[in-house]
């Protein structure tokens, strides 16, 4: 949970804390009390209000100050008393609420009674000690240390991964910091104590507080913690943890290499399982060493690699940390199309029968059926693609991909516009020599994109359409300079592995690292929207279109990220590799319990504890400041007497 | 400020006269008594002759009889001339049925009856506030000058602040000894120290001047009513007292200001002032029917 950036505004927040350091020890054990100051608000109506006293201009007040007495005139002398009857009464009432606040001095007051704990939860604390993860023990333990505190105490909840996050402002109330620790996740970003240490000193510095600060983390965190002397550290798990982690998987020819690492203690007996969609397809011992990497080739039989699937590789059995025990890639089918060529008559051009013999491994070119454009619907299920010359076929199933060659009626003058590489279908292919003879312009839909422009339009598109690829020329090839030039059989290669892989992404990617989808994405496509597990966000690609990071995923959780547009095409799917920080898990330090650390804390205030109460002073002042303002307020102007007299008024 | 009097009423003021005791400060002979011996046609009394005495002055029937010579006195017929003192300070307020308005409508219609009888009147309003000076005339004589005497009243506005009892000393040079003065005023100084207004009656008198005194009262002066607790602010000073009016406070108020016009009523009777007092807030029916009836017009 990144509650917020430990940035001024927080900083700002923390110095309203009326606790002060350096100052004379005082605290008050209810301060509620000072909601009685708003009964000067009323003092001060009352004196306003006599103050502003109805004005009667009069001839001359020498005989009103005859009645009344020579000091009645004396406006000066009585605004002071009226003043000084004011401040007395103020004062009384600050004395009282400060008698009410129940203060008290001495060692009591000294102690501190601000905790701030720092909650270690970088990707060590994921290491599963017995039932619990250690963050979850961290919690726990943070927990225990509130509970230590008296009621009116405040706490201030850290959270420390690669950065440093106040998860909990200062607060007394236990709902705030329990929601905040019950919201607090682990992450896998590297330990970072020192920083967020040396921020919640800062922190302390500017709200002028006297804190115990409480550290929790692993045994790691608190051997890196070893200098500190005048901080409470909590260890929580296992001081010897070992892990190994599997770093990342990659294709080979002839299966996968799979990049293990002995991250933490030493190598144990550990088995690397290869499974793909679940079926196990190989299991071999894992080769390890203390503190280094190793590659694994693992040699996985062909119809499996050949297959589409998810393929992943575990080391067995788990270790105290097994989060990064395993990971994995999309496997992509290998298997040769079967394609059906349509031109009327069934008269295919042999340069394209040509082209498609010269890609077995894509085509297999001796199943492939030529058909007319009316035949059955049947047949051109069967195939994986198909590829028309001059015009679709009647009965074409909507989910079939199709290469379509489209008869063009008109001509089409220079110059044509294109963009090599762009997109996969034009990658390596140059059309810059390219004469048409006829063309039909094109109309593109949203979710296609332009490989071949013209000034009367679009003569080549490709794109996708409720999940299904489609390449539209606008031309035949016949009737162009297409057959003649290099480019037309790389252009069906192309074109036939684009249509066949029905996936942009690569089979794994980096967590953070950059999702390549340069040229596949349609112009006016500003967004996607990325998958993982069951979070949908949406990313925005910026001016610059620039390719979206991968995602992090969640320690445990789902590594299958799909990309998809905002209409609702799929650009495919591929795994999340999560990169582990080298040197993240750290097991050498001494345990230190916990309770060793909350013995640092100030205990609960007890009820006979060494302290001063000032509060009847306070209320002697308070009565003391009453009699006294009363005093100026009822004193009577010589020479005046009864309820006439100006000082009843 | 509004118009002091009507048409109306200035045509029926035209029909009355002053009611000195004496006539006073005119100087010149006239057809008011001066209260002195003097050149007369009225008889006041015999004296024995003396040497110097004018021989046409002796009493020839009274030597045929007695056997002694005694010259005869006349008294002396002066006009009348009369210098209102109007006292225009922060309080007395301004503009309609204030104080100020009241005062300035008694000298009005007093003005109006004596400048149509052929009297002479000044007018001094006091104190001097930057920006308002009053243009006045040095005198204002005879029934010409009735609607310049008027004009001149109508612009006088309030707001000064100088105590009494200092403003006045800019109007001493313009008191003519032995002549009448009105002062109108609310007698709201504090009555202590040079500034109050016992130091300018005080010189009033001291200068053998016949002084008629106006005090210009408010309602609200009189009784201000249970405000509750208020800040009164003095409109000159700006100071401020805190008093909680409640019914007792009042009572004691009202009997506060009742002492303080017998006070003032009884200072003035001991330097031989006629006080007057008038209500702010009255029309020109009820000042001109309370000048009637305290006989300072006929």
């Amino acid at each position: 949970m990144r509650a917020q950036r430990p940035g001024f505004g927080c900083l700002r927040g923390l110095a309203r804390s009326p606790r002060r350091a350096g100052r004379l020890a005082l605290r008050f054990l209810r301060p509620e009390a000072v909601w009685l100051l708003l009964g000067a608000l009323p003092l001060l109506a009352l004196h306003l209000r006599r103050l502003r006293r109805r004005v009667v201009p009069v001839a001359s007040i020498h005989l009103w100050r005859e009645l009344a007495g020579a000091g009645a005139g004396r406006t000066g002398f009585r605004r002071l008393r009226e003043a000084g009857a004011l401040a007395l009464l103020l004062a009384a009432l600050l004395a009282l609420t400060a008698s009410l606040a129940a203060p008290v001095t001495g060692a009591a007051a000294t102690r501190a009674r601000s905790l701030v704990v720092i909650l270690d939860a970088s990707v060590s604390m994921n290491t599963r000690d017995g039932d619990a993860t250690r963050f979850e023990s961290g919690r726990a333990a943070a927990r225990q240390a509130v509970a230590r505190l008296a009621a009116d105490d405040d706490v201030t909840l850290w959270l420390a991964d690669g950065g440093a996050w106040v998860i909990a402002e200062p607060t007394a109330d236990r709902g705030v910091i329990a929601r905040a620790l019950d919201g607090a996740r682990p992450t896998l970003a590297p330990r970072s104590l020192d920083r967020a240490l040396a921020l919640a000193r800062r922190a302390l510095s500017l709200r002028r507080v006297r804190a115990t600060l409480l550290v929790i983390s692993d045994p790691g965190g608190a051997a890196s913690l070893a200098d500190e002397d005048e901080i409470a550290i909590a260890a929580v798990g296992d001081a010897a943890i070992r892990n190994a982690a599997v770093l990342g998987v990659t294709r080979t020819e002839s299966g996968v290499r799979v990049h293990l690492a002995q991250l933490a203690g030493a190598p144990g007996e550990r088995t690397l399982r290869v499974t793909v969609d679940g079926e196990t397809v190989a299991e071999l011992p894992a080769i390890l060493t203390a503190g280094r990497e190793s590659s694994l080739d693992v040699l996985v039989p062909e119809r499996v690699v050949g297959a589409s699937g998810i393929l992943e590789a575990r080391l067995v059995p788990p270790d105290d940390f097994v989060d990064d025990d395993a990971n994995g890639l999309i496997l992509r089918s290998a298997a040769p199309l079967r394609v059906v060529v349509t031109a009327p008559g069934a008269k295919v051009a042999p340069f394209l029968l040509e082209a498609l013999r010269a890609m077995p491994s894509i085509v297999d070119a001796d199943a492939a059926l030529l058909a007319s454009p009316d035949a059955a619907a049947g047949v051109l299920a069967a195939a994986d693609v198909v590829i028309a010359e001059g015009h679709l076929p009647a009965a074409l199933p909507a989910d079939r991909p199709v290469l379509a060659f489209l008869d063009g009626p008109q001509s089409v003058p220079k110059p044509l516009l294109w963009g090599v590489g762009s997109h996969p279908v034009l990658d390596g292919v140059n059309l810059a020599p390219l004469r048409l003879d006829r063309a039909l312009p094109l109309t593109a839909v949203a979710s296609e994109v332009v490989l071949v422009d013209s000034a009367s339009g679009p003569l080549a598109v490709a794109g996708e359409t409720d999940g299904v690829r489609r390449v539209r020329l606008g031309f035949r090839a016949a009737a162009s300079t297409l057959p003649l030039e290099p480019a037309f059989p790389l252009l069906v290669l192309n074109a036939l592995r684009w249509l066949r892989s029905g996936d942009t992404l690569p089979d794994a990617v980096a967590s953070e690292a950059p999702i390549r989808l340069s040229g596949v994405l349609p112009e006016q496509i500003d967004s996607l929207l990325m998958t993982l597990g069951e979070t949908t966000t949406r990313v925005s690609l910026g001016p610059d279109r620039a390719d979206p990071p991968a995602p992090v995923p969640e320690p445990g959780g789902a590594r299958l990220l799909r990309l998809g547009l905002p209409g609702g095409a799929s650009l495919g799917t591929t795994v999340v590799q999560w990169r582990l920080p080298r040197g993240a898990l750290d097991a050498d330090g001494e345990p230190r319990p916990l309770q060793a650390a909350l013995a640092r804390l100030p205990p609960p205030l007890p009820p006979d504890a060494p302290f001063h109460r000032l509060a009847p002073f306070l209320a002697a002042a308070a009565a003391a400041f009453l009699l006294l303002g009363s005093f100026l307020l009822s004193e009577r102007e010589p020479g005046s007497r009864g309820a006439g007299s100006p000082s009843a008024a | 400020m509004s118009v002091l009097l009507t048409p109306r009423m200035m045509d029926r003021l035209t029909r009355l006269d002053v009611n000195p005791r004496r006539a006073a400060g005119g100087g010149g002979a006239g057809d008011r008594l001066a209260g002195m011996a003097g050149v007369g046609s009225l008889f006041r009394e015999h004296r024995p002759y003396a040497p110097g005495d004018d021989l046409r002055y002796v009493d020839w029937n009274a030597y045929g009889r007695l056997r002694s010579l005694n010259v005869k006195v006349f008294e002396k017929e002066e006009n009348l001339d009369a210098l209102a003192l109007i006292d225009r300070s922060a309080s007395m307020g301004e503009g309609h049925g204030s104080k100020l308005e009241v005062a300035l409508r008694v000298v009005a219609a007093l003005g109006a009856v004596g400048l149509a009888r052929g009297a002479a009147a000044r007018i001094h309003a006091f104190p001097d506030v930057p920006g308002r000076r009053v243009a006045v005339r040095s005198i204002y004589r005879g029934r010409r000058d009735i609607d310049a005497f008027i004009r001149t009243l109508e612009s006088v506005t309030g707001g000064g602040t100088e105590p009494m009892g200092t403003a006045l000393r800019a109007a001493f040079p313009r008191v003519r000894p032995r002549g009448m003065a009105m002062v109108l005023t609310d007698f709201m100084d504090p009555a202590e120290g040079a500034g109050g207004w016992r130091r300018a009656i005080d010189y009033l008198v001291y200068r053998r001047v016949r002084v008629a005194a106006v005090h210009m009262v408010s309602a609200e002066e009189r009784d201000p009513g249970a405000l509750g607790a208020v800040r009164f602010v003095d409109s000159e000073t700006g100071e401020e007292v805190v008093i909680d009016v409640d019914e007792k406070m009042r009572a004691r108020y009202r009997a506060h200001f009742e002492s303080h016009i017998r006070e003032v009523r009884a200072y003035l009777r001991a330097k031989e002032v006629r006080h007057v007092v008038f209500e702010a807030g009255m029309t020109e029916d009820d000042v001109v029917r309370r000048l009637l009836a305290i006989g300072l017009i006929k």
